[in-house]
């Protein structure tokens, strides 16, 4: 069984040779060791302090080119928009390595439906691009009440545009929000790491099929083990496992037309 | 960590679950939930005893015993059951454990401070301190890291025993998820290692396989137990949780079941 984590943070600040070396050898272990043939790696430093700055600091790492089958995400802020020629950009990103753009709109402190936001969707759909969307960013109330009409509209505008939602915090556990939008939504999916409930993995595979599942690790919030070994020891049959922790992210990416 | 098959290395060990409870947690999204499934996920995994509170327990105090009844017909005396006491009607609680702790698979006493809304070292707490040192009553504590976005959890801060021990120190106490945060362990493993009574478990959503390392070095062995808080959580993640930490075999099988064993006098 292969797995490909599109759930993994990076905060190595890649500032010697040295340290960029010592990331590779110790990323490398990780996904040897797990069985992570594939993954998407993210700055820490992108979220935490300036999303160009990280996003450049990823880029300068090299382990793209240094370690097979790893790939970039980007965390974007509408600022995109008017820094850059958007078109271009995605264009540049995608060479680079780059298989996916995330948003923390309220650690970011933007509307995540806006006007420049609206035209990167619309681009992005155009394109189907995927993005990465954690819904406790989209928590208006500060007591996990979730802007799910904003999501909705983002949805409903780019049908094309794969939107995976990330599971911190519990969130699916509590919340009812996510049944009615996979319902709703077939551009929709979920990312494993944080579905900690009793058999919730089996659940989500028997009421909407294995294919709206993504695995992710959270890396290093949560050890890649927990997340490889639920799904090797669910009750769910092998096509299922292989869909969930490989084959529907790859299908995915396949799909991208950058033109 | 080198690759374990799960599934055939937990078979190496026997557990006790000492933090599980039984009934739809609250306000949570099951797809499916029954009691059966939360049994048969235990004993797939190897759990010989669990040690249950019934989660209507924290909202119904009579409604507990009729669910644990109930519980003990269907699924026999391997599940041993935490009677809650609710702060708030304290007199009602202390009644209802007397009356009906020789008439169940009694385990000990279940605090919930953040569900109740009354901080550890309340003295509405003081009437359940003095019955439990009296009859060697263990406790059992939801406890979490005051570091949250959440007030209602500073309520559960473990460090707020401190005074409680200070004036009951005989007093046995589990903390349950130990603080709850990563950040906070720290600070929680050093109170266990100046308490001698008070145990961690690591049930709940914080899986972090280096802590049990930790606190071995820090604190000493046989003071873990292992939790999971299903049904709110799966026992999938705890079980690997365990075997994928940097410790022995002999601490695994501590954390497993030897630590339970002693403090509830399985053996």
């Amino acid at each position: 069984m292969k797995f490909f984590d599109i759930n993994f943070w990076i905060n190595n600040s890649f500032y010697s040779e040295e340290e960029k070396e010592n990331a590779v050898v110790k990323i490398k272990k990780i996904m040897e060791d797990n069985d992570i043939f594939n993954l998407i790696a993210t700055s820490q430093f992108a979220l935490d302090y300036d999303w160009n700055i990280g996003n450049e600091k990823l880029l300068n790492s090299n382990l793209h080119e240094k370690i097979n089958n790893l790939y970039y995400s980007y965390i974007l802020t509408p600022d995109v928009y008017f820094a850059y020629d958007f078109e271009k950009y995605i264009r540049k990103a995608f060479a680079d390595g780059v298989r996916l753009f995330r948003f923390f709109p309220k650690h970011h402190l933007f509307y995540i439906n806006d006007y420049y936001m609206k035209n990167i969707f619309g681009l992005l759909s155009r394109k189907k691009f995927p993005i990465m969307l954690d819904l406790k960013e989209l928590d208006i109330t500060g007591n996990k009440y979730f802007d799910i009409n904003v999501l909705e509209r983002i949805l409903d505008n780019n049908e094309e545009m794969p939107v995976i939602l990330e599971t911190s915090l519990k969130q699916c556990m509590f919340n009812r929000f996510y049944f009615p939008l996979l319902e709703k939504y077939k551009n929709l999916y979920i990312e494993i790491s944080g579905m900690l409930l009793i058999d919730q993995i089996e659940g989500y595979v028997e009421k909407f099929g294995s294919k709206r599942l993504i695995f992710g690790t959270n890396y290093p919030n949560i050890i890649p083990e927990l997340s490889t070994n639920r799904i090797l020891l669910s009750e769910i049959n092998e096509s299922d496992k292989e869909n969930i922790g490989f084959n529907n992210i790859n299908n995915i990416l396949g799909r991208i037309e950058i033109g | 960590m080198a690759k374990k098959n799960i599934e055939e290395e937990i078979k190496k060990f026997k557990l006790i679950d000492s933090h599980m409870h039984l009934g739809v947690a609250p306000n949570t999204l099951y797809y499916k939930y029954i009691d059966e499934r939360v049994i048969e996920l235990q004993k797939k995994f190897n759990v010989e005893i669990s040690i249950c509170s019934h989660c209507i327990s924290f909202y119904d105090l009579e409604g507990q015993i009729d669910a644990i009844k109930k519980a003990q017909i269907k699924f026999g005396r391997h599940i041993y059951w935490n009677l809650v006491y609710d702060p708030r009607c304290l007199e009602k609680s202390l009644e209802l454990i007397d009356k009906n702790k020789s008439k169940i698979n009694f385990a000990g006493v279940k605090i919930h401070p953040v569900i109740h809304e009354t901080k550890i070292d309340s003295k509405l707490y003081k009437p359940l301190w003095e019955y439990a040192t009296t009859n060697n009553i263990v406790i059992s504590a939801h406890t979490w890291s005051p570091y949250t976005d959440n007030p209602k959890q500073f309520h559960g801060n473990p460090l707020l025993f401190e005074t409680v021990l200070k004036e009951f120190p005989k007093l046995k106490i589990i903390l349950g998820h130990s603080g709850g945060k990563v950040n906070f362990y720290d600070e929680v493993i050093e109170f266990v290692k100046n308490h001698e009574n008070v145990y961690m478990d690591f049930s709940g959503d914080c899986i972090y396989p280096p802590v049990y390392k930790k606190v071995i070095n820090k604190a000493g062995r046989g003071r873990i137990l292992f939790g999971t808080d299903m049904p709110m959580m799966d026992i999938r993640y705890h079980i690997t949780s365990v075997l994928s930490a940097d410790i022995d075999d002999s601490d695994r099988q501590d954390i497993f079941y030897n630590t339970a064993a002693k403090l509830y006098n399985f053996n």
